[in-house]
């Protein structure tokens, strides 16, 4: 048998070629999929300490309560959380000038609070008041 | 003497050492990198469809959960010191926006501590945090 030569030349390597082609699919693949988680909130204006109250005429107000156990009231008249957003803007369309009065108890939950006012906010209204009550 | 130009001449660029510099970037910026992330308190937010998206920067947090714990910039404070931290904040940026990262099933009326200690140090810009769900 003949002996086999090895040639000289060319050492065994590894090829490279595609460690670059892995390395950007990996950042584009990240750079795709990474998601910035966002914040959502409710914003409003709380007015400052020790301004003159507000005089309103009573026609203008709107009063919204939501009890400890969680009922909602529009001036002793119960309704369904849902049915608030429609309810606003027909009273709006009827009275621009009207004023919303969120009064929730001390001991509601807090999402009641939310509930009311994601309704109020949702029906355009701007001009609105939160305050606790004490049932 | 006139040399004679050999005609064999490779003029690619080697790329062998690419993948190497990328993968030396990427260990270097994910050594370097820092998150600073707030952690807060685990509080379950509450639902609501009408929240707007609030801008990261310019905004601080105040957190209650429903054990009674209070965290601002993940420091636990007391109801009474917040109108002092929160005063300090607005002098370094009277544009800031206090977002509230309150838990849904908290009484209003520590919510409502909450807003009249914010009236206090007349950081009226609130955002009531929340998540969001779409009825």
């Amino acid at each position: 048998m003949a002996r086999l030569k090895r040639s000289k030349a060319g050492t065994p390597e590894i090829p490279q070629a595609s460690t670059a082609d892995i390395a950007f699919l990996l950042l584009i693949f990240f750079i795709s999929t990474t998601v910035f988680e966002q914040e959502f909130g409710m914003q409003v204006g709380l007015p400052g300490m020790g301004g003159n109250a507000v005089r309103v005429k009573r026609d203008n107000v709107l009063t919204i309560r939501a009890a400890a156990d969680g009922a909602i009231f529009v001036e002793n008249d119960r309704v369904v959380v849902r049915d608030l957003k429609a309810m606003i803007k027909g009273r709006l369309a009827e009275n621009e000038n009207l004023i919303i009065s969120i009064e929730t108890d001390g001991e509601a939950a807090y999402q009641r609070m939310i509930d009311v006012l994601d309704e109020v906010k949702a029906s355009g209204a701007t001009r609105f008041s939160i305050k606790k009550y004490r049932g | 003497m006139q040399f004679k130009r050999r005609l064999k001449a490779d003029a690619a660029i080697p790329t062998a050492s690419m993948g190497d510099l990328v993968f030396l970037l990427l260990i270097f910026f994910m050594a370097t990198t820092i998150f600073k992330l707030e952690e807060g308190l685990p509080v379950d937010l509450p639902r609501a469809e009408s929240g707007v998206r609030v801008p990261r920067e310019r905004v601080v947090h105040v957190w209650m959960d429903t054990q009674k714990d209070i965290t601002i910039d993940d420091r636990f404070i007391t109801i009474q010191s917040v109108p002092g931290i929160l005063a300090q904040k607005m002098r370094e940026n009277p544009q800031l926006m206090v977002g509230v990262n309150l838990d849904a099933s908290i009484p209003y009326s520590r919510v409502d501590d909450l807003l009249m200690r914010l009236r206090e140090a007349n950081a009226i810009n609130v955002s009531f945090t929340n998540q969001v769900e779409v009825r």
